[in-house]
């Protein structure tokens, strides 16, 4: 249904690009969208299946989230370009994709499919955006190509193409390596991060939030199956360089956009935690909180500048817009992890699915260096408040959205329990 | 209960003028303080007559708040305030004036209140109150004239000098809980009967209550504090430093006597500390100048005293001397009082003499209490230290050393009394001042002091003689056995003493009347002057290394804090490194990717 | 109940932020004060006023409060404390919000019969104290908030591993106290666990050497002493140490006791010593601090019944006459405009209400008998002597060194010849210095009334340990 819904809007409004205004454009491109997650709120908790196309839990969860990010980004950018809607959407639908099959090679496709239209959308700003999508294009490639070589081996290891299928022998842990480090590579786990850095702070701000959220949403669902069996060695090591060089490399940045691609790296090692155990309720709510928090701090720094946004640039802001310095405050805390916003149950979610499987050296490590990350967090949130000139010229609907999330996050954090059985389908 | 209201009327009149006292003229505020304490000590004797009595309460988990009247809390009872509503009375004259005059008797109060929970304590936490709360009252009376910077100090020195002796009384109530799991004193007593437990720790617990009381009594080597305590008024001085709060030490031992009786070392150390002190105070009091100090050095010497009773076991003796003492200390305090405002404050007493034409009353009341201390027999000061002396010999821990000693200590007693006497009253007049003769209100009350300076000595006179105060105090204190010397042998030392007190009281009357004093005195008088430069070794020794050290660990502190930012900026600096791997150069982002892919084939187990 | 008493300063907190006026917020202290009162009058032991709610179905998290005779007493005297301040501080509605703000976390905090819900609140209080920092702060406010920040969530994050760890080694169904007690970690594993609970509360009661975030944040804080008072307030380690780290993983404990009691021993000294150093009153009550949560974590370390009483109620004691004692600062701050002591002196004379309310708090922080302090100190002396008298004897040295930087504090505030005379105490003052003499002296004079609720607790810990009594 929603495959349906977000293909059919992709093909017509390819059409359609050529003739209607951009901004009715963009109000189908949304509208398309919200069919989407409509569509899928409608059969919430209802599995299908066509082929290797397989709607699940995860699927379900994981393309919320997906469409939850693509919706921001659109709603967010100012563009005088229609393709741009058209990729966002192009690559929704390659998302929902990837989050809805077991089956390796629709996963290349629907990953090269959600992939594609990144390239193009980092190239949005030329210049120093155009080097940085070349790097993540190739960089990208060569992933793409350890996947590939992943799914032969697999078939090879067990005569199967389903990811989950279990198996033995070194041949079977070779491939699940390389799924690995194909996937890795998306959610930014390090050693496998390089892009992220220069293209968050190459690209266009809503461009950087769409791939801080949704990208990693999908990207996430897929690492679910293929690494559930488990290579937990290799596993603890990713996790284990993601949030040290996450959190480290972050403390001495002074720009917004790249100080958030370091703490987004190590968000995805937090994140990889809930892959000890595939527990897709906790990982679906960590990436919920961390949707709502990252991109609640996107929006707020695309509504200061889609280009670069030193930490200075944003100083004063909460005397211009206190509900957007606010928002970015409630943002870094929640990213932080502080009771009571959302993200500290996110933490709480994954952190113990680590515990349940034992793996205490690596959950210290992770909680030791989320320590050191209040330090850059409360430079990030604390910033708005500090004088200066602020530029902003927010809009009303964003300030909305703003408030929205804000509350969301609060809300979510002291009532947790709401919302987590509905995403229990999965697990 | 009505027990508890002995302590009770002296603490509502501290909360009464502590509140409203401003607003009453004088001299109500006296009036009412003098009329509290005279209740309470008529409760006391009224109470006393009925036999003991008691008080409980619940106060802490395990430590009631018990108190207990029996003989010996109930004669010093009698004593404070007893002794204390005259000081107050006293001190309504004296304080005529004083913009603090309500607030002066709102302490006093206080004093008295907590000085009666101290004595009437059953247990060594609710003593422990008593204990600090005088300390306190002496702290805030001493620096009573607090704007005077050198009086403030003074009254803080007398707080942190005693306060280490309280944490010698603090540890050793742990001591004695760990042991016996009870700190009420009757309970301890009974526990104590029998075979001590663990003698050496027990040991141990009675030096550090002995410490609470060497601090409290300005006991060598905590006795630096009390000299400076003249800065108060002198009624506080009366009152305190010589009549009731110093003598708390000697109170502590008696109390705990069933303890001390069991632990012959500690009460040895005891009986030597006395003895020393003793010594330190007599020979201090030579090279004063201010007529508070002369008295307050003789106050040290007179404490040692009774901690040398004390020690060899005499527990009623050291108690007899108390009581005596109270009476001709506070009239030589008040009669010093008197001198001094007469003289419109002057202190120096190189600044007096001749004042025997000025002060017909008081000059009578300074003399009574010169003889007295210096021990001229028949007045009450020779009874008790002749008791003390006949004890060195008798008691099982004592011996001819101390007996020796202590005679000494007498022969210099005497001769600075009557230094002191000789150089106020005596001689021509060195100041320019127009004495006047005290108000009736600070007579009357030095009259009666006299008249016990005379007569206290009376309640316990040697055998054969009538002896009141040893069978009523006898119940309470521990029994030791001591031999009774025959009767000649006795009352030849009497003689003995009596002739000794005689040859001192006539040197110091001489020797002080002359124009030229030898050199070597003069050399001997430079070093008392200054107290032989006790606090100035401690000063270098202790105090200054201290403050010192508290500087070093301040800046230490704050070094501390340093070590923790430079940890944090190397975290940064590493974070720093980390992020330049991220130089830009795709070249090397493939290498290390492919690096990664390695690392994560090798960690894997196959 | 108890989730009004909780629920009633946040909400008041919430709308003094968006506006409320000043008055309003007093009020609402008053009102705080006199139902954590009526809880704590009303208390009939046990465990009372429970609620429980599910706040994370399946993993076993409840929103679970309710008020034993420990948190009873907490929610008195937070609640006293928050109402003196809110009297006297002269700040704006906005600063007086986030102080209730907090004083509600605080209360949670105190009543959270769940782990992971204490957790939410001891973490939760953080935000509303760097808030008042930052807002309110002084020059160098930056540099302390995050010396505070880092110091208190390096501590406070690995907790979050020992929490699951309890949970997950222990083989409790829930985060919920009871559950927890009945499944303590066993083994090996206890020592790392207790030392996970252990950080985080060193650092927040403070121990020796990690209380070194302490001076810089009260230094900065807002010269009327609120944002302090609330500070003093936040200082929970030794309440944490008695009700979770060592309960749930005794074994740990044992291991680690006494180098904890060394710390705790050493950190009374050297906090009373250090603050004799001091320039200033909030380094000076900093310090005052360090060594006063010395001496009560050397009672809760002990592990007998008398040092756990003393060492909680010395806690609790605290929390009222340090608090007093930033809050009274601040009143010299305003007619004076500088902290630093003995810059003026000699304002007895002038202000004689003042210098009494100030020598009663200081009397009473240096353990007088008879006021609040000395309870605590005592029972405290006599269970760590039990365990271990060297160090007891060590730690008590602070009682000369206390009334040493006390009482020349005070006498180089209010005695000696001072160039100009101060207002006495006004208005709102009055109240304030009567309900903090009252409070100083009820607390001193019956402490059994005020321990009672807590013995049982004290006997079960000790029991736990094995000591007893």
């Amino acid at each position: 249904m929603t495959l349906l819904v977000l293909s059919a809007f992709s093909v017509a409004l390819t059409l359609l690009g050529f003739f209607v205004s951009v901004p009715l454009f963009k109000r189908l491109t949304i509208l398309g969208l919200s069919l989407g997650l409509l569509a899928l709120l409608l059969t919430w908790g209802k599995p299908f299946a066509f082929g290797p196309y397989q709607v699940d839990g995860i699927s379900q969860v994981f393309t919320l989230l997906a469409l939850l990010g693509a919706l921001w980004t659109v709603g967010l950018v100012r563009t005088r370009r229609f393709e741009f809607h058209l990729l966002v959407l192009y690559a929704a639908t390659g998302m929902h994709l990837l989050a809805s099959t077991q089956n390796l090679v629709l996963m290349l496709v629907a990953l090269e499919a959600l992939s594609l239209p990144l390239y193009a959308l980092a190239t949005w700003r030329r210049g120093e955006g155009l080097e940085a999508a070349l790097k993540y294009f190739l960089l990208g490639a060569l992933a793409a190509a350890f996947f590939l070589y992943g799914t032969a081996l697999h078939y090879g290891a067990t005569g199967s193409l389903l990811a989950g299928t279990p198996g033995e022998g070194p041949l079977y842990a070779l491939a699940l390596g390389l799924l690995l480090v194909g996937l890795g590579f998306k959610v930014a786990l390090a050693p496998f991060h390089f892009w992220t850095p220069d293209v968050y702070q190459g690209s266009p701000t809503p461009v950087v939030l769409f791939m801080a959220t949704a990208v990693k949403a999908a990207a996430f669902a897929a690492l679910l199956r293929v690494a559930a069996p488990g290579v937990p060695e290799a596993l603890t090591l990713l996790i284990a360089l993601s949030v040290v060089l996450g959190n480290l490399a972050a403390l001495s940045q002074k720009e917004a956009k790249r100080l958030l691609a370091y703490s987004s790296i190590a968000h995805a090692g937090y994140m990889a935690l809930a892959l000890y155990t595939g527990n897709a309720q906790a990982l679906g709510f960590y990436l919920l909180t961390y949707v709502l928090a990252t991109g609640l701090a996107f929006a707020v720094l695309s509504e200061v500048s889609a280009d670069r946004v030193p930490l200075e640039s944003l100083r004063g802001l909460f005397h211009r817009d206190p509900l957007l310095g606010l928002a970015l405050l409630v943002a870094a805390l929640s990213l932080l992890g502080l009771p009571p916003l959302a993200g500290f149950w996110g933490k709480y979610l994954v952190f113990s699915e680590a515990a349940r499987v034992g793996a205490w050296g690596v959950l210290v490590l992770a909680l030791l260096t989320s320590a050191v990350s209040a330090y850059y967090y409360l430079a990030l949130g604390l910033a708005p408040f500090q004088k200066g000139e602020g530029q902003a010229a927010p809009r009303p609907l964003a300030r909305g959205v703003a408030l929205l999330v804000a509350l969301l996050l609060l809300l979510l954090g002291l009532f947790p329990g709401t919302l987590l059985p509905a995403l229990a389908a999965g697990g | 209960m009505m027990l508890l209201l002995t302590i009770l009327l002296p603490l509502l009149g501290f909360a009464l003028l502590g509140l409203f006292g401003k607003r009453m003229k004088e001299p109500f505020p006296g009036v009412i303080a003098s009329g509290l304490v005279l209740a309470s000590f008529l409760i006391g004797v009224g109470l006393l007559l009925r036999g003991e009595s008691h008080f409980h309460a619940e106060w802490l988990p395990g430590i009631p708040f018990s108190l207990l009247l029996d003989p010996l809390s109930g004669f010093m009872l009698i004593i404070v305030t007893g002794v204390g509503f005259l000081i107050h009375v006293y001190a309504i004259g004296y304080m005529h004036g004083d913009p603090g005059f309500s607030r002066f008797f709102a302490y006093f109060n206080f004093f008295i209140a907590m000085m009666l929970t101290l004595v009437l304590a059953d247990s060594y936490p609710v003593m422990f109150i008593g204990w600090e709360g005088v300390g306190l009252a002496s702290f805030l009376l001493i620096g009573f004239w607090y704007k005077n910077a050198q009086y403030a100090d003074s009254a803080r020195k007398a707080f942190i000098v005693n306060r280490i002796g309280d944490l010698g009384f603090m540890l050793g109530m742990a001591i004695l809980w760990a042991l016996y799991g009870t700190l009420s004193i009757s309970e301890l007593r009974e526990a104590l009967e029998g075979p001590l437990k663990n003698p050496s720790l027990l040991a141990l617990a009675g030096l550090l209550l002995f410490l609470g009381a060497v601090g409290k009594s300005a006991q060598v080597p905590l006795m630096v504090w009390l000299p400076d305590a003249m800065a108060g008024p002198t009624p506080v001085s009366a009152l305190i430093h010589a009549a009731t709060m110093v003598t708390a030490g000697v109170y502590l031992i008696a109390r705990s006597s069933f303890l001390y009786s069991a632990l012959p070392d500690v009460s040895y150390t005891i009986a030597v500390i006395g003895l020393l002190t003793a010594f330190y105070g007599a020979l201090s009091a030579f090279g004063q100048t201010d007529i508070k100090k002369i008295v307050a050095y003789s106050t040290i010497s007179q404490l040692g005293y009774m901690f040398l009773a004390a020690g060899v076991g005499a527990y009623w003796v050291a108690l007899f001397h108390v009581f005596t003492h109270a009476f001709f200390k506070a009239l030589l305090f008040l009669a010093s009082g008197s001198v001094i405002h007469a003289l419109g404050g002057e202190q120096d007493v190189r600044k007096m003499g001749g004042l025997w034409k000025h002060l017909p009353a008081t000059r009578w009341h300074g003399l009574i209490g010169a003889l007295a201390l210096g021990g001229l027999p028949l007045l009450s000061g020779f009874w008790s230290k002749d008791a003390i002396l006949t004890a060195t010999l008798t008691h099982p821990f004592g011996g001819v050393g101390f007996y020796v000693g202590a005679l000494l200590v007498a022969v210099l007693t005497a001769m600075y009394a009557m230094r002191w006497f000789v150089l106020v009253f005596l001689g021509e007049e060195r100041g320019h001042h127009h004495p006047h003769e005290a108000p009736p209100v600070m007579l009357w009350p030095n009259h009666l002091l006299a008249l016990g300076s005379l007569l206290a000595g009376y309640l316990a006179l040697p055998h054969p003689l009538p002896n009141l105060l040893e069978p009523f105090l006898k119940p309470t204190l521990a029994e030791l056995e001591y031999h009774h010397l025959s009767l000649g042998v006795e009352w030849g030392l009497i003689a003995l003493s009596g002739a000794v007190a005689l040859l001192g009281l006539w040197l110091g009357y001489t020797f002080f009347q002359r124009k030229v004093l030898p050199g070597w005195y003069l050399r001997f008088e430079a070093w008392s002057r200054e107290s032989f430069y006790v606090d100035q070794v401690y000063n270098a020794l202790l105090v200054n290394p201290l403050k010192a050290l508290a500087e070093a660990l301040f800046y230490g502190d704050g070094g501390l804090l340093r070590g923790y930012f430079g940890l944090g900026s190397g975290v940064r600096q590493v974070g720093q490194g980390l992020a330049r791997l991220q130089a830009g150069y795709l070249r090397v982002y493939a290498l290390l990717f492919v690096l990664g892919v390695l690392l994560l084939l090798g960690v894997m187990r196959w | 109940m108890v989730v009004l008493a909780i629920l009633l300063p946040i909400l008041l907190g919430l709308l003094l932020l968006l506006g409320l006026p000043r008055w309003l917020g007093v009020l609402g202290a008053g009102a705080s004060f006199l139902l954590n009162l009526y809880l704590f009058l009303a208390h009939p032991g046990g465990v009372a006023y429970g609620v429980k709610a599910p706040l994370l179905p399946g993993a076993g998290v409840y929103w679970a409060f309710g008020l034993d005779g420990l948190s009873a007493l907490f929610f008195l005297t937070v609640g006293l404390t928050v109402f003196l301040g809110a009297l006297v501080a002269k700040v704006e509605g906005r600063f007086l919000g986030l102080a209730l703000l907090m004083e509600g976390l605080l209360l949670g905090l105190f009543a959270a019969r769940d782990l992971l819900v204490f957790y939410v609140f001891f973490e939760a209080a953080l935000i509303p104290a760097l808030l008042m920092l930052y807002f309110y702060g002084g020059e160098g406010r930056l540099r302390a908030i995050y010396t505070f920040l880092l110091f208190t969530l390096a501590g406070s994050l690995p907790m979050l591993a020992a929490i699951l760890a309890v949970k997950v080694l222990g083989g409790s169904p829930s985060f919920l106290l009871e559950d927890l007690l009945a499944h303590p970690v066993q083994g090996g594993a206890a020592l790392w666990v207790f030392l996970g609970f252990a950080l985080a509360f060193a650092v927040k009661t403070p121990l020796f050497p990690v209380h070194a975030w302490l001076p810089l944040f009260h230094q900065e804080n807002h010269p009327s002493g609120l944002a302090d008072a609330l500070g003093t307030l936040y200082k929970v380690g030794v309440f944490a140490f008695f009700r979770f780290a060592i309960p749930l993983a005794p074994e740990g404990f044992a291991e680690a006791q006494g180098l904890l009691l060394f710390l705790a021993a050493l950190g009374a000294v050297y906090g009373a010593w250090v603050a004799f150093s001091a320039r200033d009153f909030k380094t000076l009550l900093a310090y005052a601090g360090v060594s006063h949560m010395g001496v009560a974590a050397l009672g809760i370390f002990s592990g007998t019944p008398e040092g756990a009483l003393g060492g909680l109620y010395l806690l609790a004691a605290s929390g009222v006459y340090t608090g007093g004692l930033f809050l009274l600062a601040g009143r010299l701050y305003e007619r004076l405009h500088t902290l630093e002591i003995g810059r003026f002196r000699g304002l007895a004379a002038s202000a004689p209400g003042m210098a009494a309310l100030a020598l009663f708090l200081f009397l009473a922080m240096v353990g007088l008998p008879g006021l609040s302090g000395f309870p605590g100190e005592l029972l405290t002396l006599l269970g760590a002597y039990k365990a271990s008298p060297w160090l007891a004897a060590l730690a008590f040295f602070s009682v000369i060194a206390g009334a040493a930087y006390a009482l020349t504090a005070f006498q180089r505030t209010f005695w000696e010849e001072g160039p100009k005379g101060i207002g006495d105490l006004e208005g709102a003052e009055w109240p304030f210095a009567a309900l903090a003499v009252a409070a100083l002296v009820l607390m001193g004079v019956f402490p059994g009334f005020f321990l009672e609720g807590l013995k049982p607790l004290a006997e079960a810990f000790a029991q736990l340990l094995g000591g007893g009594a």
